[in-house]
């Protein structure tokens, strides 16, 4: 049977590479509405990556940083561009901009910006992480920026890098490369660098300048950024889902080459991180509205998810906001005090979820 | 890129492919495969052998033909109801033997001997239907067993008689009759098999023990639950079978007259062969007579031309084996996989590109820009009533509407807060409109066009229409009434959105991007029905104009508005009034200032025109995707424009996000408001609106003043 999986005949069948089946919310991933009936802590338009140094929370959203859960909301930080990443070492902040490049302050020189790390550019920057005098960068692709990330998915481009500078030293590295978005990165305890790859559906543990195994295989969303939990797990950000369609469309050279052409951005057949819906935005057959109401089941083109990972990356509990819902676009997920706080960039909200009520009603 | 679309174009344009999905779903195509495969053989046969049509060789091919059909008659029967028997091989040459015998050694009476060689059969066969039918043995391996000893019985009797079987001779015309006589050129024995498989024809397909053979193969269960008499029956079909087995064994045993060792030996392959050659299912419950007379013709004539051609006697078993094996396997996968196929050829879409359309958007400048007018509208009915796509209001301010239980549901006027059930149809009542009678009129989905007087009491109009002669599926049947309106002669215009889906599984003829609808005629005086238009792309809401000369139609895969006249000297031609909407409409009605409303139940998108032009993209996601992650039209906002007589847009009315109306069907002005309905919507909305007359009642308009 293997001998049809591939090339034309597979397309004819729609088996093996062409096959276009999407795990099953079910196990870890039932869906709830945690997210959608969280408390909201934070608004700030476009608010997309939490970092949290000495106890405080912060947010980027749009060209600024912001506290999240305190009394102030005045940015803490602006820059010249958009802010695509941001994390926070003691008094040195680092920044990924829309534009390309990072931009690291509190440091020396005070605001120095890099783009180009090992020889690659550093064109699309969607997370940074601090791992001692070391920055790694996720770059998502040689070939978009990050705000054109559905261009990236649909030309199914596989251009993404894993790349580490030394502030002090300056000794530039690559991790990995050839990475289908990498859109996060955390640390496992045995100090490797860990990676979300968003059009892979998957988190890899790379080691030696290469992926030493890969983790949350078959996930049912494009997962994004990565943090650690105290008990020794993750949460994993999920920012949209897949569907049988987009799957399908992957498959479908002629008429996604002729959607890229012909057809504006925003009313792409892909994952939206908002849920405010256009009318002449594409829908699918299940998301037609019945007697006023879009079903929670309906096909989601935004969803809000993020996932409690354990050490060895399984999934092991989620929190949702389903279609109809408004909690949409989850790029952030970071637990302090027993509390997880989710950014949705769609809604441009932080939320806090009280995981004792999660873990209480979540049958096991 | 223009080329290629061209090609493709015409590619859909030419090549039927709805057909394809249309034929494999008749019963009747099972019955095809086999006719041309016996018209070709016989075409063959006659094309390489000499003298093939000469009268000679068709009588003797008549004769062998009536004894074969008569055993694969017998076969069939016994396979229909769900059991095989292998013994008639057996039993053929047992009663063969026992033929012979009795006129030829005992010297009785054809008058005697064949009624008693009959039911000798009869108890032969009685013997596997009592096992079978009330021990309930299986019966593949009971007729193996009894094969095996009707053979021995047959071994002996020959052994210890065979010398006077064939020493003695019966010399009498009426046997000769039998054997060898025709009339008119048709042999005797033809005559028999011809009315024996009339009979068990309109006995099968219109009597009670045919339907109880049919049912107990079928399920034999559910027929035992139905109070099927499941073990007589069985036990009968084995007794009939035994029957028609020694009938033809009189024929065999008056033409040869001897009885060799070899009769019947490995009958039962060439038996099994045809019936499941001509779609007798070997799991029962599938077959007529008209399967068995075809498969037997195509293996008589396979294995008598063979023979014919000199070859040797084994390379016809060898073949006859090799058509078994390949005719139960498509038999086993037909069966398995014929709604699998078929569901999944029978959505064919054709090429279909769509005018470009003005934008809607915010700031386009457009006169279709989207604006929150509808914000103020209230719900009337709200959680109380579902799927009201059609809204009409009489002179009391009544307000009826269809709901997708069937019902007609009555709101009175003119607070509306008191409902009730005007009328129960059943189906899904679509469009209506009011007749000079002051009747309802309704188109209803899945039924046709109705009429409820004001009393409540509901009538049928017309559910049919003249049927296309050169159409496979049948579209005489109205399947999706859509949208009615009535003109001063008394003529009720409807549309029916689609010959090719129910009302039910009307989103899948937005995938297909072909003209499946037409537009009918009723006439109230003359109550006679006709089909006025063909193939329109989901012919959809229907609005007689002002001056009664033409009415004005609605297509909503095509986004554009026609006009029809039916009067004047441009009686009978269509022509664009709105030929580029920027969304799918629905319904049409006439508004108080003289121009009309209409609704665009949800709007064009640039991914979904784009897939219009791919039929072969949409193709293969009707077939690979789950039909709830289809794209599809994005019907969940759409608006309410006003037009007038030329087409131009007056006004557009908005409700943004879709917040009480994401899909508006339908909307009726009256007394300076607007309700408005919805397919899908659970309430009906209310509008007021400005500059609109307070007085104005939309029957007036049609029918005048009333007292």
């Amino acid at each position: 049977m293997k001998l049809f999986d591939f090339g034309p005949i597979a397309k004819y069948l729609g088996r093996g590479e062409a096959s276009i089946t999407v795990p099953m919310l079910d196990g870890a991933f039932r869906p709830n509405d945690f997210l959608e009936k969280a408390q909201v802590v934070a608004e700030h338009p476009g608010a997309d990556c939490l970092a949290v140094d000495k106890g405080r929370l912060f947010l980027s959203a749009g060209d600024s940083v912001y506290p999240v859960g305190e009394e102030a909301s005045d940015p803490v930080a602006r820059f010249d561009d958009d802010v695509t990443a941001l994390a926070i070492n003691g008094d040195l902040v680092a920044v990924g901009l829309s534009n390309g490049g990072i931009c690291i302050r509190g440091g020396d020189p005070e605001n120095r910006v890099i783009t180009e790390i090992a020889g690659r550019s550093i064109n699309c920057p969607t997370a940074l992480y601090f791992q001692g005098n070391r920055l790694i960068v996720a770059n998502g692709s040689d070939r978009t920026q990050a705000d054109d990330w559905s261009r990236d998915l649909l030309e199914r481009n596989i251009g993404g890098d894993v790349l580490a500078i030394d502030l002090k030293s300056g000794a530039e590295e690559i991790l990995a490369s050839h990475l289908a978005y990498a859109n996060g990165l955390t640390e496992t305890s045995d100090h490797k660098i860990a990676v979300s790859q968003s059009w892979n559906h998957c988190v890899s543990i790379l080691e030696n300048q290469n992926i030493a195994a890969t983790a949350s295989r078959n996930l049912p969303g494009y997962p994004s950024r990565i943090s650690k939990a105290p008990d020794g797990g993750y949460w994993l950000a999920i920012f949209g889902m897949r569907t049988q369609l987009i799957e399908f469309i992957l498959r479908e050279d002629s008429y996604r080459t002729q959607m890229l052409e012909t057809v504006p951005p925003e009313y792409w057949v892909a994952p939206s991180l908002t849920s405010r819906e256009h009318f002449m935005d594409p829908l699918q057959q299940g998301g037609v509205k019945r007697l006023g109401i879009k079903k929670p089941w309906a096909p989601p083109r935004s969803y809000g998810l993020a996932v409690k990972l354990d050490a060895n990356f399984n999934p092991i509990l989620s929190v949702h906001s389903r279609a109809g819902g408004l909690f949409h676009g989850v790029t952030s997920a970071l637990e302090r005090d027993g509390i997880l706080y989710v950014t949705s960039r769609g809604a441009g909200q932080v939320r806090a979820v009280d995981l004792a009520i999660v873990e209480q009603e979540t049958v096991k | 890129m223009a080329s290629s679309n061209a090609l493709v174009r015409a590619r859909y344009k030419y090549f039927p492919d709805h057909l394809v999905g249309e034929l494999l779903s008749k019963r009747w195509m099972e019955s095809a495969v086999p006719t041309i495969i016996l018209a070709a053989v016989f075409l063959y046969l006659v094309n390489t052998l000499p003298n093939y049509l000469s009268p000679i060789n068709l009588m003797d091919l008549g004769r062998l033909y009536a004894e074969f059909g008569l055993v694969v008659l017998a076969m069939a029967l016994v396979m229909i109801g769900g059991g095989v028997d292998l013994s008639i091989g057996s039993m053929f040459a047992l009663c063969n033997v026992a033929m012979l015998s009795l006129i030829n050694m005992l010297e009785w009476p054809l008058w005697i001997a064949i009624p008693s060689v009959l039911i000798f059969g009869a108890a032969l066969g009685a013997i596997n239907g009592y096992l079978i039918g009330y021990l309930k043995l299986r019966a593949f391996l009971t007729t193996l067993v009894t094969l095996i000893i009707y053979r021995a019985l047959f071994d002996i009797a020959l052994s210890n008689f065979a010398v006077e079987i064939s020493g003695g001779f019966l010399d009498s015309e009426v046997w000769e009759f039998i054997g060898d006589g025709d009339v008119f050129g048709i042999p005797s024995s033809l005559i028999a098999f011809l009315v024996v498989a009339i009979g068990g024809h309109l006995v099968m397909s219109r009597t009670r023990p045919g339907w109880h053979i049919l049912a107990i193969g079928g399920a034999r269960r559910s027929a035992y639950n139905a109070g099927v008499a499941v073990n007589r029956t069985i036990f009968m079909t084995y007794v009939v079978s035994g029957i028609l087995t020694a009938l033809a064994a009189v024929f065999f045993a008056a033409r040869l007259g001897t009885a060799g060792s070899d009769v019947g030996v490995g009958m039962e392959v060439a038996i099994l062969t045809a019936a499941v050659l001509g779609g007798i299912s070997l799991g029962g419950g599938r077959g007529s007579v008209a399967k068995a007379t075809m498969g037997s013709a195509i293996v008589l004539l396979i294995t008598n031309g063979m023979l014919r051609m000199g070859m040797e006697g084994g390379s016809s078993s060898v073949a006859l084996g090799v058509i078994l094996l390949i005719a139960v396997g498509i038999d086993v996968k037909w069966l398995k996989n014929r709604h699998k196929i078929i569901s999944k050829v029978y959505v064919s879409p054709a090429y279909l590109e769509l005018v470009p359309a003005p934008s809607a958007e915010k700031n386009s400048g457009t006169v279709y820009e989207v604006n929150d007018r509808l914000k103020t509208v209230t719900a009337i009915g709200l959680g109380n009533i579902e799927g009201p796509e059609d809204v009409i209001l009489d002179h009391q301010d009544n307000l009826f509407t269809g709901t997708r239980h069937g019902d007609i549901v009555k709101f009175s006027g003119p607070n509306y807060e008191k409902q009730e059930v005007f009328a129960h149809i059943g189906g899904h009542p679509l469009g209506m409109a009011f007749d000079p009678d002051g009747n309802l009129l309704s188109c209803v989905g899945g039924m046709g066009l109705y009429g409820i007087k004001p009393s409540g009491e509901v009538y049928r109009l017309t559910d049919q229409t003249n049927r296309t002669w050169h159409s496979i599926n049948d579209d005489s049947r109205l399947r999706l009434a859509d949208d009615c309106d009535v003109t001063p002669d008394g003529e009720v215009y409807f549309s029916e959105a689609t010959i090719r889906y129910e009302m039910h599984s009307w989103s899948l003829d937005s995938l297909e991007g072909r003209g499946n609808g037409r537009i009918i005629c009723y006439d109230l005086n003359t109550k006679k029905t006709r089909t006025v238009i063909r193939n329109l792309l989901f012919p959809n809401g229907i609005c007689t104009a002002f001056d009664g000369k033409s009415i004005l139609f609605a297509e909503t895969w095509k986004c554009a508005i026609s006009r029809y006249w039916i009067d004047g000297p441009k009686r009978g031609k269509v022509e664009p009034v709105i030929p580029n909407l920027p969304g799918y409409p629905d319904n049409i009605n006439r508004a108080s200032d003289g121009n009309y409303w209409l609704a665009l139940v949800g709007m064009r998108t640039p991914t979904f025109d784009l897939a219009m032009k791919m039929p072969s993209f949409r193709r293969r996601m009707a077939r690979r995707v789950a039909p709830d992650e289809w794209l599809f039209p994005n019907i969940n906002s759409g608006c309410v424009l006003k037009f007038n007589e030329a087409g131009e847009i007056l006004d557009v009315y908005w409700d943004l996000g879709g917040e009480s109306h994401p899909m508006i069907t339908s909307m009726r002005e009256h007394k300076g408001h607007l309700y408005l309905g919805g397919l899908s919507n659970n309430r009906i909305g209310r509008y007021k609106l400005d500059n609109a007359d307070p007085d104005w009642v939309g029957i007036d308009t049609y029918w005048g003043k009333s007292k």
